[in-house]
């Protein structure tokens, strides 16, 4: 369980890219590109950590990461946040919330992510 | 001497490389290169995206020439010449998405970085070949006066 990630990103290269780079790594990532569909399969399985976008369609990452801590099956589950928004008035929600770590995407390399799951 | 190759060979070479130079003519007639992640079918089809608003889907839309280069020191050079559409159908479109994935992911420090492209709204394409060659880069004995490139036959 512990390797098992899911990875939820809108951007459909990005998505697949990292994804991908996961699996090579000994991953087994489920990728989904809406909040919706992430926080329902998140309550239905078990992950290892979830690598979550703030900006998505349906359901954004701030409410997805608000629902998952406020639920007993995934209240503990790590919860990387990787989001273009840079501002700090962005992370401050995101560590309110209670994101394990926030990758802000113009400050990052998708290698320093895996390394990050790679040490949970 | 330089060797010719087979159109297998030349695949193959394409395949592993996943970057390419490649040329358009912008909308005001000016020439336009740029480096571009790219895949490739066996029916040397190639795949590439770009953001909708760039001036590389700007040019695109205004003339759908493209001329590429692909190269790796002392082993080969491809260069071609096609037509260029853009893919519309979205299932079709992930599906070439999926390609450029798997062509990236080997990269160690893939660029463009794409953490830092802001927007999501890629535009992708497929580019029909209409002429394409190859020249054997691990031959230092060259002969200027006889072409030393292969053509590869397309139809």
């Amino acid at each position: 369980m512990k390797n098992k990630i899911l990875l939820v990103e809108d951007d459909l290269f990005l998505g697949k890219l990292l994804k991908k780079k996961l699996e090579i790594s000994g991953f087994d990532v489920s990728f989904l590109k809406d909040g919706e569909d992430a926080l329902s399969l998140a309550k239905k399985e078990d992950f290892g950590a979830v690598v979550l976008d703030l900006m998505m369609p349906k359901k954004d990452g701030f409410k997805v990461l608000e629902e998952l801590r406020a639920d007993e099956k995934t209240k503990d589950l790590p919860i990387i946040v990787v989001s273009a928004l840079n501002s700090e008035e962005d992370k401050e929600r995101v560590n309110k919330l209670g994101a394990n770590k926030y990758f802000v995407k113009s400050d990052s390399q998708l290698a320093e992510i895996i390394d990050y799951l790679k040490k949970i | 001497m330089p060797r010719s190759y087979s159109g297998k060979e030349i695949l193959n070479f394409l395949k592993k490389t996943s970057l390419m130079s490649a040329a358009f003519v912008r909308d005001d007639d000016k020439p336009l290169s740029t480096i571009l992640l790219f895949a490739i079918d066996d029916d040397f089809t190639l795949y590439f995206a770009t953001l909708k608003e760039s001036y590389k889907a700007k040019a695109l839309e205004e003339n759908n020439n493209i001329s590429i280069s692909v190269w790796s020191q002392k082993e080969m050079l491809v260069q071609a010449n096609g037509i260029v559409e853009q893919e519309t159908d979205a299932e079709r479109a992930e599906i070439i998405v999926d390609k450029l994935a798997d062509s990236a992911v080997e990269l160690d420090d893939f660029w463009p970085p794409v953490l830092q492209i802001k927007g999501h709204e890629y535009a992708v394409y497929k580019v029909k070949f209409n002429w394409l060659h190859a020249l054997d880069l691990t031959s230092t004995n060259l002969v200027e006066k006889n072409s030393l490139f292969t053509e590869v036959d397309l139809k």
